[in-house]
């Protein structure tokens, strides 16, 4: 378990090293001068050199890739070109909101799309298979920015059910202010899942074990959810690890859409002002957040399904 | 059922489950650190259209809507009256001055401070060396001030006594206090809070107004509360918070629900109606004239070289399609600064050949002279922000009808904006808002050395007039240097008449900048002139 822990762990080091760097280049290729974003249009040319030498932007790209790598070695993230604000700071203080929208969604998606999926896959052909597939279908084709303006002003606006903006302040408020983003990006999850289980079901329903249990005269319920949906897990879980990716940046839209602090739009507002510290960090956190789900996918694996052993 | 073996320390569904289970709670626990009041009716919401807060130094605010908070944190010099633009001498209103005077020369400035009047969080009394040290920094090229150039023409900064101070200019200019001295940049910032704090001014600012900032709260934005010391008294609200929502339809939203009692619209075409629409009760305040829209023709790039390739393209331009898109938001341009500022031309003021009505036919006449019978094509980059967008496809559309098809591309704001001051746009339009002081735009639009370059130096010179042809630089030497304000008026309409002629680039439109506020909220004043920010400090909520 251990020599299995430590591979991982060299694989996702090796990941975000190579995630600093693609992240290092595209900043510094993407056009748009930190120096202009940061003064402003009346910023004459003496202040923005001034401003570049100050910040090591006058440095060739070289020299500007080893400091950025030093400084990521010893976790200095630096400060916000805009704001001078501690970027460390900055993501300590905006990470809870994006945990929170991401673990809401997770459970809105699973709740919602594994039990559609299994559904599906018991009942294929029937009207309530072809209405989950429509659904599922549907929530793919709907952009996070377009259902969480929907959400709004149905909910929000015209019920007058729960608030439109912000993070809330305390439990209960805070709760109610995640429930339309948390819907928002856990229904489009709910699609992806469901699919996904439809199909895993499917491949198991047709099992040998599955049809030995029945025969068995196990209950349906058994079958179904002891038997089948146990089995059909593994790709469900590899496929919530991956949608973790969409959803972070899914995020991104839906912090906007309903004003809610988070990485996503640190993460925009970063790229928009060229704050390269703000959006390197950011960055970074993303791909480690992306790197321990893999990595945490990986051991639920074993958790979930005892036949895989973890002496690879 | 089957279970797995388990030995300590191993990793299992029971560790797993108790995993996900802590993370879960840590996540639904956690939170931002700053501690948070429940909403309170008293306090105004007001909803800005950007991410986040800049700066609230005011002589580093790089973002407009950081003024929104400065202008209620700090005092200026003097201001005109609230809500209006003018600024007649006359009419001037001292704020932090109790008085201001301008020599006959119009070469000093003598400002006394009002006694007794403190700075916020116990940086004690507001003197003339915090004036002193205010105007200097504002013109120190270390401060690296985006308004440096307002103070450029500052020789030096007098301390008289405790209260009274001088401003030496280094040549006549009987405008400078209505550019410098304003609620602009010259709002009064204690000596020894910027010295102690340094870059942490930015985020915890120190003034004399009527509100002093508290916290800036991640989710609720900057929180200001009622400075009770405010020599002009005690705001009647119990606070402010700025709350930050880029996305203009949450904005809206917001605002209709009533979750926000004040927003900055969108200047796009139909949204004031559709808010009315929605909230019937809105009031909405116009700040006019608001920005103007500059759009240059870059006079290198072929076939803008060409003056009648320049004036088919204003003719075919239609002042009525843009009136009937934004409505409200519209203000009618005829010269380069707008009618609203002293001096600016009014429609009847100008020669019929200098108003570039709307003619089709005279555009096509034009472009045929030119060599381009069939109208021609021609690329340019736009700045993806509404209002930007919004005008230029308003044109593109106008264009078409004339022949000349122009293709956009968007790109980001600070791209556009990099890319127009290095010279790579042929097209550019630039949106600014100046104080109505009629030299402003004239200096940084079409002075010889605002012409932009590939290095990224100059200022808003798109079209690099006075450098490939003749410009105003000699009549712009003649305005400056000239001490009578009537006079200056004058050259300065002559200077706009020669922009006129040879058309290297012309002020599209002004687009106000549009509140909604509820009618609970009464600001103590009616808005109808200003830049995009008013004080706070006479708001109250009525029932």
């Amino acid at each position: 378990m251990t020599r299995y822990v430590g591979r991982r762990l060299v694989d996702a080091v090796l990941t975000i090293l190579l995630v600093l760097t693609l992240v290092f280049v595209a900043m510094r290729v993407l056009p748009g001068d930190p120096a202009a974003a940061a003064l402003g249009d009346m910023a004459t040319p003496e202040q923005l050199a001034a401003f570049r030498v100050r910040l090591g932007l006058d440095q060739p790209i070289a020299v500007q890739y080893a400091i950025f790598l030093w400084h990521m070695l010893r976790f200095d993230f630096g400060r916000s070109f805009v704001t001078n604000e501690s970027t460390l700071g900055l993501l300590a203080q905006n990470l809870p909101y994006t945990l929170q929208l991401a673990a809401a969604a997770m459970v809105v998606g699973a709740v919602i799309g594994i039990p559609a999926g299994v559904v599906a896959a018991t009942r294929r052909g029937a009207w309530a298979d072809y209405l989950a597939r429509g659904l599922s279908l549907a929530g793919f084709c709907v952009p996070e920015f377009y259902l969480g303006a929907l959400l709004l002003i149905v909910f929000a606006l015209k019920l007058n059910l729960l608030p439109i903006m912000g993070g809330g302040s305390g439990p209960l408020d805070r709760l109610s202010h995640l429930v339309l983003p948390a819907c928002t990006l856990g229904l489009l999850m709910g699609a992806f899942a469901c699919r996904l289980t439809r199909s895993a079901m499917l491949e198991v329903l047709r099992k040998d074990y599955v049809r030995t249990a029945k025969a068995k005269g196990a209950p349906r319920r058994v079958v179904i959810y002891h038997h089948a949906l146990r089995n059909a897990l593994i790709p469900i879980i590899t496929g919530f690890g991956i949608d973790i990716l969409t959803m972070l940046s899914g995020s991104i839209s839906v912090e906007l859409v309903f004003s809610r602090p988070g990485l996503g739009s640190v993460l925009v507002n970063g790229i928009l002002s060229r704050d390269y510290p703000v959006v390197q960090a950011s960055l970074v956190l993303f791909a480690l957040l992306v790197v321990v789900v893999n990595v945490v996918m990986d051991l639920l694996y074993a958790v979930v399904d005892p036949r895989i052993r973890v002496t690879a | 059922m089957r279970s797995i073996e388990t030995t300590p320390g191993q990793f299992t569904r029971r560790t797993a489950i108790k995993g996900a289970g802590a993370l879960a709670a840590a996540a639904a626990l956690g939170g931002a650190p700053h501690k948070v009041r429940a909403a309170d009716p008293n306090v105004i919401r007001f909803g800005l259209a950007v991410q986040h807060v800049a700066s609230l130094d005011p002589a580093l605010n790089v973002q407009g809507e950081d003024q929104d908070v400065t202008r209620q944190v700090y005092d200026a010099f003097i201001d005109p009256p609230y809500g209006t633009f003018d600024l007649a001498p006359k009419d001037i209103v001292c704020e932090a001055a109790a008085s201001w005077e301008m020599s006959a020369d119009a070469k000093t400035y003598t400002l006394t401070l009002r006694e007794g009047m403190l700075f916020h969080k116990g940086y004690g009394e507001v003197t003339s060396d915090d004036a002193k040290f205010t105007l200097d920094r504002l013109r120190d090229p270390a401060t690296a001030s985006p308004y440096r150039t307002y103070y450029a023409a500052i020789d030096d900064v007098k301390i008289v006594d405790k209260y009274r101070f001088q401003v030496v200019l280094k040549q006549p200019d009987p405008t400078f206090y209505a550019s410098a001295l304003i609620a602009r940049a010259a709002l009064i910032v204690p000596r020894k809070a910027v010295e102690k704090l340094g870059a942490g001014f930015r985020r915890a600012p120190v003034g004399s107004g009527p509100f002093e900032f508290e916290a800036i709260d991640i989710d609720r934005g900057v929180i200001l509360k009622p400075f009770e010391q405010y020599h002009r008294g005690k705001p009647q609200v119990d606070g402010v918070e700025f709350r930050y929502v880029p996305d203009s339809t949450s904005r809206t939203l917001g605002f209709i629900k009533g979750e926000l009692d004040i927003i900055e619209g969108v200047r796009l075409p139909g949204w004031v109606g559709e808010t009315r629409g929605q909230a019937p009760h809105a009031l909405f305040d116009f700040t006019r004239p608001g920005s103007q829209n500059t759009v240059s023709f870059n006079m290198t790039r072929k076939p803008f070289d060409d003056i009648r390739v320049r004036k088919a393209i204003r003719y075919a331009i239609d002042r009525n399609g843009f009136k009937e898109a934004y409505g409200e938001l519209y203000g009618d341009v005829w010269g380069i600064n707008p009618p609203e500022y002293p001096g600016g031309f009014t429609a009847a003021d100008l020669p019929a050949e200098l108003r570039y009505d709307h003619d089709p036919a005279k555009a096509k006449a034009l472009l045929a002279e030119a060599g381009f019978p069939h109208g021609f094509t021609f690329d340019a980059i736009i700045s993806a922000r509404d209002d930007y967008q919004g005008i230029m496809l308003i044109m593109q559309e106008m264009l078409r009808q004339s022949g000349i098809e122009l293709r956009l591309r968007t790109v980001d704001h600070t791209t556009y904006h990099t890319e127009c001051l290095h010279d790579a746009c042929a097209f550019p339009m630039n949106s600014e808002t100046n104080a109505p002081v009629g030299t402003l735009m004239l200096q940084s639009n079409y002075a010889r050395d605002a012409v932009v370059s590939a290095n990224g130096g100059g200022r808003l010179n798109y079209s690099h007039y006075g450098q490939v042809m003749p410009g105003i630089d000699d009549m712009l030497a003649k305005i400056m240097a000239e001490p009578d304000i009537d006079r200056r008026i004058a050259l300065t309409r002559d200077a706009e008449l020669q922009i006129l002629r040879d058309m290297p680039a012309w002020n599209a439109l002004s687009l106000h900048w549009v509140f909604a506020r509820s009618p609970r909220l009464d600001l103590g004043f009616k808005i109808q002139a200003s830049y995009a920010y008013f004080t706070l400090g006479f708001a109250k909520f009525v029932a």
